[in-house]
């Protein structure tokens, strides 16, 4: 066999690599002998038809390609999606310890807050410096646990308990860093560019889409579990809108508290009951969230005519919710045609 | 089972099929039989052909049987009909024989242009 046949059979058995899993496990092997065959009886008649082949080869392979992928999808979707829904029925996390510490982040921020408020209680220019970052310490500190949370949790490699803190943990960065690049003013630093802004945005958002489509890959469960510590992070920053200048409303960020352990109670629901329980998890955590908004954007008495934030809050709220369980959904069939498993 | 419900098969899929019928192939030999049987009318690519075997194993019209190792050492696998591609041949083959008799019958009457 001469080089090049040897040199293009490799290349052959490279490309066989972009077939789906099970197609290559089953026929890659016996592709390329069969390719390999074919070159070396070409090339007994010449080049040209050494060539010819090469190229009617390599002119099929993209539709031979895409044509598999095709039907594989087709056998996974033809199972169902609600088959997709219901496999790995027996999916939840066993250790009750640890279904109780991935439901914390809520109880975390919503107790920060309300201790926070009740720490502050007044407009923070009529009370003493002391008193004001007392209670800046304990309204932020629970969200630098949860970032801390997170961030161990992404070198253990996200162990079951801790895709709730991964999601708060992206939240709340995203929500920490626009704060802070909106507020340079209040500091007497220069604002940031729109340019800058938007590869701010782009930035974080990417961060975002990494940490669901990480867990995408392990089912919708578990991106499930990412979007609502998405929600919870989304859903408190309400409450620090009440609290924050010129509404001050201490008194709407004290529910933060019971709204927190609400959450905890649906994310514990969420991680230890059937997927019937999970779909209702979800969407009362998104009604919850939405109440939330609601009451609190009524505060703010917006000028006649002026755009309302209130529409695209909300879509941000219910999109954070959503994209978990949808790109797991997605996910982990596109994880079998690809991987097999 | 009703063969019917699987015709009319596709050219390649027949030609597959009828390369099998006389017994096991591997796939080098199917290719080259396809384009014998067909006069070079229907040259499938390696993509294509291993493409519709999957499918055949699938729907258990054919099967897989092991031939040992070829010379380089590597699995040698040949395929043959099952009960149920024989079937689907045959009724595909007599499906094709009733339109060319129709076909002729009315050839015969003057009919045909």
């Amino acid at each position: 066999m001469n080089l090049v046949i040897r040199r293009l059979s490799n290349f052959y058995a490279f490309l066989t690599v972009l077939y789906p899993y099970e197609f290559r496990q089953d026929f890659a092997n016996e592709m390329q002998a069969v390719f390999q065959e074919k070159l070396i009886a070409a090339s007994k008649t010449g080049k040209w038809a050494l060539w010819h082949d090469i190229w009617k080869e390599l002119r099929g392979l993209p539709v031979a390609i895409l044509t598999e992928y095709w039907f594989t999808f087709r056998d996974t979707l033809g199972r169902g999606i609600m088959f997709l829904i219901t496999e790995d029925k027996s999916w939840r996390i066993e250790n009750r310890r640890d279904a109780l510490i991935a439901s914390l982040p809520p109880v975390l921020m919503g107790f920060g807050i309300a201790l926070g408020a009740l720490v502050i209680w007044e407009p923070w220019h009529t009370i003493p410096r002391w008193r004001l970052m007392t209670g800046f310490v304990i309204t932020l500190l629970p969200g630098l646990i949860i970032g801390l949370g997170g961030l161990w949790a992404l070198i253990k490699r996200i162990p079951s308990w801790s895709h709730t803190w991964v999601g708060g943990a992206g939240m709340g960065l995203v929500l920490f860093v626009k704060t802070i690049a909106e507020e340079r003013a209040d500091f007497g630093l220069p604002l940031i560019s729109p340019v800058m802004d938007i590869v701010l945005l782009i930035l974080l958002l990417l961060i975002l889409a990494t940490l669901i489509g990480v867990s995408a890959w392990q089912g919708w469960r578990h991106a499930g579990m990412v979007s609502l510590g998405f929600a919870t992070m989304a859903g408190m920053a309400s409450f620090s809108m009440a609290m924050a200048a010129p509404f001050n409303r201490y008194d709407l960020a004290l529910l933060a508290a019971p709204v927190g352990l609400a959450m905890a109670s649906l994310i514990f629901l969420f991680v230890r009951k059937g997927d019937g329980g999970r779909v209702i998890a979800i969407l009362v955590y998104g009604a919850m969230n939405t109440v939330v908004f609601l009451i609190v954007a009524s505060i703010w008495n917006l000028p006649e005519g002026s755009p309302s934030p209130v529409i695209p809050f909300l879509v941000v709220l219910t999109g954070a919710l959503l994209v978990g369980p949808i790109a797991g959904l997605i996910g982990r069939p596109v994880r079998r045609v690809i991987q097999g498993s | 089972m009703d063969y019917q419900d699987n015709l009319p098969l596709s050219e390649a899929v027949f030609f597959i099929l009828l390369s099998l019928a006389p017994g096991p192939k591997h796939g080098y030999a199917i290719m080259k039989d396809v384009e014998a049987l067909s006069d070079a009318r229907v040259s499938l690519s390696t993509g294509t052909l291993y493409g519709a075997l999957k499918r055949l194993l699938d729907g258990g019209w054919v099967q897989r049987v092991d031939e040992g190792q070829d010379g380089s050492g590597r699995e040698r696998k040949s395929y043959a009909l099952t009960q149920l591609g024989k079937g689907i041949l045959e009724a595909e083959t007599a499906r094709m024989q009733n339109l060319v008799v129709t076909a002729q019958k009315r050839s015969s009457e003057g009919g045909l242009i």
